[in-house]
């Protein structure tokens, strides 16, 4: 089985061809990817149950589809990352509009929020930058993502969120910028921290 | 990577995510993984099938009434195995106890091109049964209610109303099977070992009548493996029945008379009432095939889902007059059909009209035994018909 190799990743030739008709060999095309699309979905989401769900939501759709899909293994992970990209873009639309009506829900009936746990700085820290990755625009989010939490290259983000690596670069370039003065707000106590 | 990007990817793996996958949630989702692959699997073949006949049927004008023939054939599958003519008189006791059955019957026919079909039945209690074909037309029974639906899948369905469906004088598909089963023990000779699908069978042979009955049993265990049914009025007409199970979990909805969701009904409803069919009703069918087709021949077998495919090969071969099929009445060819199924097991109806030119002089088409009669009836090609002893039957 030939084999080529991207980002580290070892990519077997022939392996999609078999795939269709073997599902033993599905079946080994699958574990292949588990772990990074779960890893992926888990760093855009910062929940594991929610990534749980949409790593099944993501394979269940590509299994719909796997048989009219034409490409190499390399491709077929791209492929998984746009529809991983798209049902996290999807998950965060709804929740956002889900939380819109609870936020008009809690004032109307003149609720308050539930008070937040107790957490030490370490874990606030974290929670900041959470906050600030979430605050960027979807698309933004799974650039810095496939960036920084997987390792992508350029290259290979391009192919996934289809566009150009140069367009990877500027995005990834004000996204950054957009992250550094989120964080240059960042207060922990009423203290102004330094992350 | 530039500074910028690299004290981000620093600060990012300082957050201590929980990252790690659940491998039960991995395997979960294997398991379901592979049952989707598998339905998508199954329904790709089966739609490439499907599509392949489907766009056959609808490439003209003519082809399209064949399909509406067709959908009607489907039906008749369904009937014609509820009223069989291959049951036996001594039933086993425990096996009738059954409340399910499943198998596949694979016809081949002595008519026409010799076609072989392929399908799948269920059946149980109290009188539902359903059949698959290969080309994927579904059809459902409800005999107690002699109602039926017929599903063209991804296209659409028609409903079928039979009253007197209980009254045929056949016993069903049901009673033929757990006859069989009980068959070795009276077996008129052994035949032998042989090798079916890879299992050593001891073969029992029987006959009863018109048909005579192969039973393959495996060796080791006694199960059925195969049963085969030839008939000595029409020879080259086999019937394998393959993959037999008693008593199989069978959930209700598999005989639902629901329509599928978001199908749409092809626009004939069947309407039928078994009792009301009569010779009449076959020959005036008889008679618009033959009008209806450029050889001016009969059609080439009068039961059974073969017809279905003769049906469309002759379209596909511009047998088919278009002036007679877009006045086709599929109540007509169903009802006709009808006829032949309700016909009594000792009726030995034998037909022989397969390439007869209408109006051939002498030349006898059909004959039956009329429950209840010593005589015979003969129906010629010029559609008339008399009365004749057994003696006197053709060859």
């Amino acid at each position: 089985m030939g084999v080529s190799e991207l980002s580290g990743f070892p990519f077997e030739l022939d392996l999609m061809i078999q795939a269709k008709s073997d599902p033993g060999v599905f079946s080994r095309l699958y574990f292949r990817h588990y772990d990074a699309i779960f890893s992926y979905c888990v760093h855009r989401l910062f929940n594991r149950q929610v990534a749980e769900d949409i790593t099944s939501e993501v394979f269940l759709k590509m299994v719909e589809n796997f048989q009219a899909f034409d490409g190499n293994e390399k491709q077929f992970r791209n492929w998984l990352y746009r529809i991983a990209t798209n049902a996290v873009n999807d998950h965060f639309r709804k929740t956002a509009r889900r939380g819109a009506i609870m936020g008009w829900m809690r004032q109307w009936s003149g609720g308050k929020n539930v008070e937040e746990p107790q957490i030490d700085e370490s874990q606030q820290k974290a929670a900041i930058v959470k906050k600030a990755i979430l605050s960027l625009k979807p698309e933004y989010q799974a650039i810095v993502t496939m960036r920084f939490f997987e390792n992508l290259k350029l290259e290979e983000i391009a192919e996934v969120v289809g566009t150009s690596a140069s367009t990877v670069r500027s995005q990834l370039s004000r996204a950054i910028e957009k992250l550094r003065k989120e964080l240059s707000f960042a207060q922990i106590d009423g203290q102004e921290v330094i992350i | 990577m530039n500074h910028d990007e690299k004290h981000f990817e620093e600060l990012f793996s300082k957050m201590n995510i929980d990252d790690k996958p659940d491998y039960r949630h991995r395997d979960k989702l294997h398991q379901e993984l592979l049952a989707a692959f598998a339905k998508n699997q199954w329904q790709q073949e089966k739609q490439s099938r499907q599509n392949g006949i489907w766009r056959t049927i609808m490439q003209n004008r003519t082809l399209k009434l064949a399909a509406a023939a067709v959908i009607v054939i489907a039906g008749i599958v369904g009937i014609q195995f509820l009223t069989g003519t291959d049951a036996y008189a001594k039933v086993v006791e425990e096996i009738r106890n059954a409340r399910t059955l499943v198998y596949t019957l694979i016809t081949q026919s002595n008519q026409g091109n010799g076609e072989t079909i392929k399908t799948d039945l269920a059946f149980k209690e109290p009188g539902h049964l359903r059949t698959t074909t290969i080309d994927g037309y579904i059809a459902i029974v409800d005999a107690v209610a002699g109602k039926m639906i017929s599903i063209v899948p991804g296209h659409g369905y028609t409903f079928g109303d039979i009253k007197n469906l209980a009254n045929t004088s056949q016993q069903g598909p049901f009673e033929s099977i757990e006859s069989m089963k009980k068959l070795p023990d009276k077996a008129d000779k052994t035949l032998g070992e042989k090798e079916i699908d890879g299992v050593n069978c001891d073969g029992y042979q029987v006959t009863q009548g018109d048909l005579t009955t192969i039973i393959w049993l495996d060796v080791k265990t006694g199960e059925v493996v195969q049963v085969e049914q030839k008939f000595a009025s029409a020879p080259g007409m086999n019937r394998i029945i393959k993959n037999i199970k008693f008593d199989v979990e069978l959930d209700d909805s598999l005989f639902s008379l629901e329509p599928p969701a978001d199908y749409k009904s092809m626009g004939v409803e069947l309407k039928s009432d078994t009792a009301a069919q009569t010779e009449q009703t076959f020959v005036d069918w008889l008679r618009w095939w033959a009008n209806g087709n450029i050889d001016e021949t009969f059609p080439p077998m009068v039961a059974g889902s073969e017809i279905a495919k003769v049906t469309m090969d002759m379209a596909k071969q511009g047998k088919l007059k278009g002036a007679s099929w877009e006045k086709v009445d599929p109540s007509q060819m169903f009802n006709a059909l009808l006829f032949i199924a309700k016909l009594p097991q000792d009726s030995n109806w034998r037909y022989a009209g397969n390439g007869v030119k209408i109006n051939t002089p002498d030349t006898p088409i059909f004959w039956y035994r009329p429950a209840g009669s010593q005589m015979y009836r003969v129906i010629y090609a010029d559609l008339t018909g008399k009365e004749m002893a057994e003696d006197n039957l053709p060859k």
